[in-house]
This record gives structure tokens, sequence and C-alpha cells, in this order.
């Protein structure tokens, strides 16, 4: 018998029950609190059967959370990838490629509170954005008042998130071997076509683990926005701002009683969010491998 | 017309924004170290002037006010031994899943795909309750104490594993299968040969997941908020968070960019210093 | 994992083997735990701890202190609630409620009773009555308050001198004063809503008192109230007037009353803590003062509380009273003035010269109201409808009417699905 074969249990069940146990088994138990009322241990909990998914459903402050989770991720994304891509079109031949790919990685080094403290200075109705437009005549905009944070969130997080798929990606266009770009050039193709029918299809498996990577990773967005807003003070973030991630926070906090059954029951909503949004990132970039041969 | 666009104008256009983007970059972190030394009025008054004289004690307040050698200390353990558990308990199993011939791998892979598609908010509820729970039953029952600390790692880590697994599997997968003919010619046993034979040959995948981990932990701020609230426990983003906030309320700017810079710097420092490496480390096994 | 295997097995072999509660080591020398809403660095944390320090001296308990600051409570009801957290916690005027609910607090009535130490007196003798209605709930005094907290209209005294406006109409004037000369008349940290209402709820309340901004929160009805027209009428007034500073909701808190120190703009409103927050960033010669806002009417006064109050579930409830009754001596509170810049709670220790005014209003104020009214209760109508109907209203997206009838409809439309 092969070695995996008989260390096939003894390797996997650490693994099996640590996910098991403090994973899937916590989620089910989050599905269960959300069919309640509860304060947490020591107070009562009282059944509710789906009244807590009703209520949500009726909350305009969740649906404001839930709409602008959904399109962080989706504008976002394409943000993201929009920018990923156009690096990809020049940064193979660039000059001072190396020193870019590291530069444009920083953000992901620094905690994200941290810049959020940069933020005030920069985008206050006084600060150094505005002052810059100033010079060029151009008016002043109130980028953290309630119509446009959320925007300029989404800015912040294509800012800082954007170096590391740069980095996915690059390192998996830096394999494709210089002689398929020679041909290129030889047959007159431009530096998007290259791209478009080199890089590319050689780059899409990893294309299509980032995008998945992205999606997870953006509907957990939380720390950013609490950075662009409120941080620090026992103020709320304004509710044009708030992800699901914020508003569960706020009500699992509360300054009264926490009311774990809705917080549960939005991440059990989540759950249906994430589960969607990967389906479609699955389906949108499937496609056979391409290799070379 | 073609050549122009995909020739010129839009390579033009992009390293332009490149550079643009780079020189942003550098500028923020370079204006954070002018302003962690300046008085708090000037920081408000004159963010973009130079400190008229230095000022060093900002440091030594922001140091003691957030409490961060505790949080740099728990930032540390937490990190370390989170992204080495993490990888010690994937690998294997990443490793027999992608091997194995058994009917139930299939369906156990994809058991734990599931995981990646279960956000941190469907289980933040129950997390806040267990915590709570854990600590009353260890004090009262089993130990007399207990520290949040550990629940935290606790979590980190089995929130890490399928997603640590996921990519161990389709990076082991890759690997030629006859590299584990030589350990049973060897003799040797699972252990040895999965240590000796196997880690060695699949170091890229888990130097990934292991670069890729550790990004994750040192950056963990809603978890830590939630399970480790005390200063000697957090972290250093919670140790930051809570001096933004004492320095929000006291106006000590100054104090407040200081922390940032101890914060920071030290990152940058380590990054520029292992730079390709952690990039190259943090995309290796991804992108095979 | 070895580590988790590690902890289930102690856990299993703990069970087995002792089968029976650790007690708290019933521990000769007394301890004390408190975990602190102020950081570290500001000046309350500093008094605290000598205070701290003093007791453990006196009494020889072993004390604890954590500092946690504003973030990083985030659980600890939930953590009072399953029998962990400290003996003593930070709480105001606005939580009495909860706390009482969930049977988290220890009601003080006890404390009341006891003496000073080294002044003969009582506790209940040295806190005023507003202070102590302001710091009880059902079950009697639920926390000892150190600090008097109200809201009110913050100047320049060094620039306009005497400024205290008795009626709208002269408030108005001084506004439009102001901006005809150039100036910015009020500046608002406009990303805090609970700043925001600051306006309305000062109008409504001051002027028809206690309850009036709590009860319509309770029934639809109530919003129909002429009163509630007026005092949005006003705050409509503020919007439409340009009165505000520009894009005043896009600010980052805390860049309007940092401006508002530098002498950028002439008003503030906000909390007593105000003076004890900017003071690195007062201009020189800033003469800190304020008016309340001219509601006319019954000329309710704010008062709040700050204090600490007693976990009902903590190890050690009788020491955590022995403290307070402790930390009430004379020369404690009066560091809450002098060092902290704010008002203490004890009506025979002088605040800060720059808040006698609003000292002896609140003291000899013949009505008074709770902070907020007490309208915060209900948190899901306070956070999730009636603050960002207040931040419309305020920022000038909509008028006083729609107010009324969104906040009419809301409330009913909240009230149905519970």
């Amino acid at each position: 018998m092969k070695t995996y074969e008989r260390a096939f249990w003894p390797f996997l069940l650490p693994a099996l029950l640590v996910y098991t146990l403090l994973f899937v088994a916590p989620s089910l138990f989050g599905f269960w609190v959300s069919l309640t009322r509860w304060s947490g241990p020591g107070s009562e909990m009282t059944w509710r059967g789906l009244d807590n998914y009703v209520a949500l459903l009726h909350n305009e402050v969740f649906a404001t959370a839930f709409t602008n989770t959904f399109v962080m991720a989706i504008a976002g994304g394409a943000l993201i990838f929009g920018f990923t891509f156009l690096s990809m079109v020049v940064l193979r031949q660039l000059k001072g490629r190396a020193f870019i790919r590291s530069v444009v990685f920083l953000p992901l080094v620094i905690s994200i509170i941290a810049i959020g403290a940069a933020v005030g200075f920069l985008l206050n109705p006084e600060g150094a954005l505005n002052t810059v437009l100033e010079w060029f005549g151009l008016d002043p905009q109130p980028w953290l008042g309630p119509e446009m944070v959320f925007r300029c969130i989404v800015g912040g997080l294509v800012w800082s998130s954007t170096g590391f798929y740069v980095a996915l990606m690059m390192s998996a266009a830096d394999a494709i071997p210089a002689h398929v770009y020679e041909d290129a050039q030889l047959i007159g193709a431009t530096k998007w076509e290259q791209f478009r029918h080199i890089t590319l299809p050689l780059t899409w498996d990893v294309f299509a683990v980032s995008a998945v990577l992205w999606v997870v990773n953006s509907l957990k967005i939380f720390d950013i926005v609490l950075a662009f807003t409120t941080a620090g003070t026992a103020a709320a973030p304004p509710i044009p701002a708030r992800t699901i991630a914020v508003q569960q926070y706020i009500v699992v906090k509360g300054s009264g009683l926490p009311e774990l059954g809705s917080a549960a029951a939005m991440g059990v909503m989540t759950l249906l969010v994430t589960a969607v949004l990967i389906v479609l990132t699955r389906r949108i970039t499937r496609r056979d491998r391409v290799e070379l041969s | 017309m073609r050549r122009l666009i995909g020739d010129i104008l839009l390579p033009r256009v992009t390293a332009v924004a490149l550079w643009v983007w780079v020189v942003f970059n550098l500028a923020l972190v370079g204006w954070v170290g002018i302003q962690s030394l300046k008085d708090s009025g000037d920081v408000w008054l004159h963010p973009f002037a130079l400190p008229e004289t230095p000022r060093w004690d900002n440091f030594s307040s922001a140091w003691q006010a957030a409490e961060f050698s505790a949080a740099a200390l728990n930032s540390v353990l937490l990190t370390v031994f989170g992204a080495g558990l993490i990888v010690a308990i994937s690998a294997p199993a990443a490793y027999v899943l992608a091997r194995s011939s058994r009917r139930v791998a299939a369906p156990t892979i994809s058991y734990f795909a599931m995981g990646l598609s279960i956000p941190l908010q469907t289980i933040l509820v129950p997390i806040v309750v267990i915590k709570l729970s854990v600590y009353t039953f260890m004090e009262d029952w089993v130990t007399g104490w207990w520290d949040n600390r550990i629940t935290l790692l606790i979590f980190q880590v089995a929130l890490s594993v399928p997603f640590a697994v996921f990519v161990l599997t389709g990076y082991m997968r890759s690997l030629p299968h006859e590299i584990e003919e030589a350990a049973e010619i060897d003799g040797a046993g699972p252990l040895r040969a999965f240590v000796q034979v196997i880690v060695p040959v699949a170091r890229p995948g888990l130097t990934t997941v292991l670069v890729l981990n550790v990004m994750g932990l040192w950056n963990e701020t809603l978890l830590a908020l939630l399970i480790t609230p005390l200063p000697e426990e957090r972290n250093l983003p919670a140790a930051l968070l809570g001096l933004y906030s004492s320095m929000q309320y006291s106006s000590d700017w100054g104090g407040m960019f200081a922390g940032i810079v101890i914060l920071v710097y030290p990152m940058i420092v380590l990054y520029v210093w292992l730079g390709r490496r952690i990039v190259d480390g943090m995309t290796a096994g991804i992108s095979r | 994992m070895r580590k988790l295997t590690a902890v289930l097995l102690i856990g299993a072999l703990g069970l087995a083997a002792c089968g029976k509660k650790n007690s708290g080591e019933t521990a000769a020398q007394e301890s004390l735990s408190y975990r602190s809403s102020w950081g570290a660095a500001e000046p309350q944390a500093k008094i605290i701890k000598t205070l701290f320090d003093d007791f453990a001296k006196e009494t020889g308990a072993k004390v604890d202190l954590k500092f946690v600051g504003r973030t990083g409570n985030e659980n600890l009801n939930a953590e009072m609630a399953s029998g962990q957290g400290p003996d003593l916690f930070d709480t105001t005027t606005g939580d009495i409620e909860t706390l009482t609910a969930q049977n988290l607090i220890s009601p003080l009535g006890d404390v009341e009773a006891a003496q000073v130490p080294g002044e003969g007196k009582t506790v209940k003798d040295v806190l005023p009555e507003p202070v102590r209605r302001a710091s009880s709930g059902k079950n009697g005094l639920a926390y000892l308050p150190h600090t008097i907290i109200s809201t009110a209209v913050w100047y320049n005294a060094a620039e306009h001198p005497g400024l205290n406006p008795q009626t709208w109409e002269e408030f108005i004037a001084f506004l439009d004063e102001s901006k005809k000369a150039g100036r910015t008349p009020i500046g608002q940290d406009g990303t805090i809503a609970f700043y925001n209402v600051f306006w309305f709820y000062s109008l409504l309340v001051g002027a028809n008192g206690a309850g009036s901004l709590a009860e319509l929160a309770k029934d639809p009805a109530n919003w129909d109230k002429p009163q509630v027209l007026d005092a949005a009428e006003k705050v409509e007034q503020l919007a439409k007037g340009g009165y505000l500073q520009r894009d005043f909701m896009a600010t980052k808190f805390p860049a309007a009353q940092n401006a508002w120190a530098q002498g950028t703009y002439d008003l503030n409103i906000n909390g007593t803590w105000l003076a004890s927050e900017v003071q690195p960033q007062l201009t020189p010669g800033f003469k800190v003062a304020s008016f309340q806002v001219p509601a006319g009417g019954k000329k309710s006064i704010e008062v709040g509380t700050l204090g600490w109050a007693v976990n009902a579930k903590g190890k050690n409830v009788a020491t955590a009273k022995k403290f307070l009754a402790f930390a009430l001596q004379k020369k404690y509170m009066e560091q809450f003035s002098t060092v902290a810049l704010n008002i203490p709670s004890r009506g025979d220790v002088p605040a800060p010269a720059h808040m006698a005014d609003v000292q002896k209003a609140v003291l000899e104020a013949k009505e008074t109201h709770l902070s907020y009214d007490y309208a915060g209760a209900d948190k899901t109508w306070w956070g999730d409808m009636f603050l960002p109907l207040s931040d419309k209203l305020i920022s000038g997206k909509i008028d006083a009417a729609t107010f009324i009838r969104e906040g009419k409809k809301r409330t009913a439309d909240h009230l149905a699905n519970g």
C-alpha cells in the first residue's frame, strides 16, 4: 500500500476535525442562533423562527449594507482587475518594473487603520485633495459626505488591494517564455494584442483563482470602512458607508442589548451572497486550460 | 490607428498612471514620517510643512499610550504560531487528499472548498459566544484561568484551514508521482517520508500559503476586536485603533502619527529587505 | 491542533479529576478590577490611576486596571452577563436602562448611605439631587458619578465677550452678523450623527422638557405635536441659512472641533468635554465659554453623568462599593475639574472657570432632562431611523415637513415590525 494511503486518516483528521468542529459546527450553530432572540450566554434564548430575517428584509439600513457589500464586490472587482490587466500590458517591459511592482504592493503591508488616519487629512473638506483641486480651479468636493463616502471607500480599497493582484498575475505572466512575445512582435502584434492573445489566456487559471479570492475577501470588508469614517470614536459609521460586516459588528457590540439573533441572520444572508457570487465568478472564469506545447 | 492605441496610447497612459501611483505611495509614507515629528497644532495647521523642531517625544508618548510592546509581541506570536499551525495542519491533509484514490477524497476536497464560501460573518456570533463560554468553562472547571489570546489563535487557525487545504491540494496534485517512490524504497514511516521528501519538493506551495497567512494574521482586526479587547491582549491593529481613538480625544495628532510610524515602518523595512522573496513566495504556489 | 487536543484533554482530565467548580479561592487579600473606557493617555485615566493606587495603599487591596479606550469594550455587556468582566466599569446616563434590564449593575443604595472617608458626610450628602437623578434607574442609584455632562454652544469669549442670546431671533441675528463679517458661524463635525442631533434635541427638549423627544419613539402620533415641527423648522433654518461650514457632513472627526479651537468658526455645539478634548489645539488667548441653545419655553437643562458602575456578577462587589465611597473624596473630585477640565459630580467642587455657569445652571435648574432625553433606549429606532433622518434635516436634504412626515411613518413601521 502506498504511503499516502496508509497515512490517509492520520494526516487528514487534524484538519478535518479543526475545520468541522471550529468552523462548520459554529456555522450551523450560527444558523440556529439566527432563528432566536438572544443576548448571549447568561441570558434567555427565545425562539423567533424566521422573524429575524423578516425584520432584516424590512430594515432599510441593512438593505443599504447589503447592497453596498454587493456593489463593493462587483464594482471593486471590476476596477481592481481592470487596473491589473492594464498594468500587465506594460509591466513586462517597462523600465523600473521591479520597483513599480514593489511599491504598488506596499499598501498591503500597511495596516488599513493606519491608512485611515491619513484619510482625514487628505479627504477632509479642507484637506489636501481639495487644496490641490483648488489650485487647478476645480470645485472642492465633500469626499467623506454621505453621497461620496462609499465611492471613496471603494477607491481606497482598489488602491490598497490592486498591488496584490498585480503581483499574483505578473508572477504567472513571468513564467511565459520570452520567445512567444518575440514571435508575436514579428507578426506585428501591438502590446495590447500581445496581452489579449498571449498573456491573458496563459494566465487565465491564476485569474480564476484570484477572482474567487477577491470575492471572498471583499465580503469581509470591515476595517477600511471604519478607517474612512468614525474609527476611534464611539459613533457608528454613517449608513451610506456600511457593509454587512460593519452592520453586524454594530449590532453585536451594541451599546444596549446585543441582538445576536439578528446578527447571526445577517451572517447567514452573507453566506447566500457569497455562494451566489462564487458560482457566478466560477461560471465567468470557466474555460478550457490553455497550455503552451 | 490600432497601433496608435494598442502600442502607444494605452501603454503610455498606463505607464504614467503607474508612476503616479508609485509616487503617491512613497509620498504618503514619507509624509506620515514627517507628521510624526510635529507638534499637534502643526500637524493640523501645516500638514505639508516640515517640522520646526523634531518632536521625538511623540514616539515615547505613543509607545506608552498604546502599549505597543505588548501588542507587538502578541502580533508576532499570533502570526508565527497561527501561520505555522495552519500549514502544519493543512499540508498533510492536502497531501493525502491530492494523492489518494479513495472514494472519500473527492467529496472531502469539496467539503473543504465549501469553507471558502462561508464568510467570517456567518460564524462571528458563534465565535463570540464560544469565546465567552470557553473562558467561563476553563476558569470555573479546569485550569482556573484562561487567556482569550488562545481562543483568538484557535479561531484564526480554524478559519484559515479551508483556504490552505484548497490551495495546497491543487499544488500537491501538480507534483510528480515519482517523488514518493524514493521514500517507499527507503522504508521510511509516513510522517518521516512526508517531512523529508514531500515538504522540500512542495516548498514553493507551502511558502505561498505561509506568506498569505502571515499577511492575513498580521492585519487581523475584526476578530481581534471581538475576542481580545484588553490592552495587554491586543494585537497591533487593535492597539493602533485604540491609540487612534485615544489621540483623537486628546488631539495628540503628533503622537498618533508616531504610532503609525512605529507600526508601519518596520513592516516596510522588512518588506524592502525581503521584498521580492515575499511576493515570489506568495505567488509561487498559486500560479502553478 | 496539538494544542487544541491538549486543551481538550486537560479539559476532560480536569472534569474527571475534580468534578467540582473552582471556587474563586477565598484569597486573604482583597482585590478589585476595573475596565475603563478611557484611553491610557487621557487625563481621566491618569486621575483614576492615582485614585486606585491610593486605594490600594490605604486598604492593601490588589487593584487591576485596564484602560481600554472607546474601542475595545464592545462586548463588555455580554462578558458580564456570562459572569466574566471586571468589578467596576464605566457607564453613563443613557445606558442605565439596558444595564438594569440585563441585571448587570449592582444597585448602590448602600453606597449612598456610606461615609466619604474623612469628611463626615455621606455619599448622598455630597451628590446634588439632579446628579443623583441622572445616575439612577428604577432600582435607585445605578452608578457613582464622577463627572457631570451637558450640552451647550461653545464660543471664544475673548472674541465675543458675554455672548448669550436669549431668544432664537437673537441667536439667528448673531449668525447673520457673523456671516456678513465673512466668518463661518458654526463648525460641525457632521460625520458624528449624535452631534448633529444636538440642535434638534436641544431645541425640542429645552423648550418642552423631559420626555418630549423620547415620546417620539413611542407613538407616531406624537410627531404631530406643533412643538416638534417648531424645533424641526429651526434646524431647517440653520441648514438652509448656510450657517454651518461648507460640506460639514464630510468632515473627518475631530476636524471641525479642532478648527473651531483654532478660531476658524465662531460656534460649536458640543458636550462639556469639548474644552478638554481640544486643549492642545486652542489658539493662544482663546477663552472657552458657552451658552444654552436659546430654545425658550421651559428652559430645561440637560444633566447627564459619567461614572463607575459595579458589576452585579463581579467577584468583589463589597470592595468595589468601598472603593466608590473612597473615590468621591474632595481631593480626587477636584482633579476631574482641574486636570481633566470637566464638571465634577460633587456640588461643592467648583467646575473649571469656563464652565462655572454650566455647573450653576445644572445645579440650580428648575427643569432638567437626561442626556438625549433617554431617546436612545430603543437602539434600532434611534440608530437606524431617527439619527439618519436628523442628519438629512440638518444637511438640508429634507425640509421640516418632510422630516415630520417621514419620522411619523417610519416610527409607525418600526413599532409594527418590532
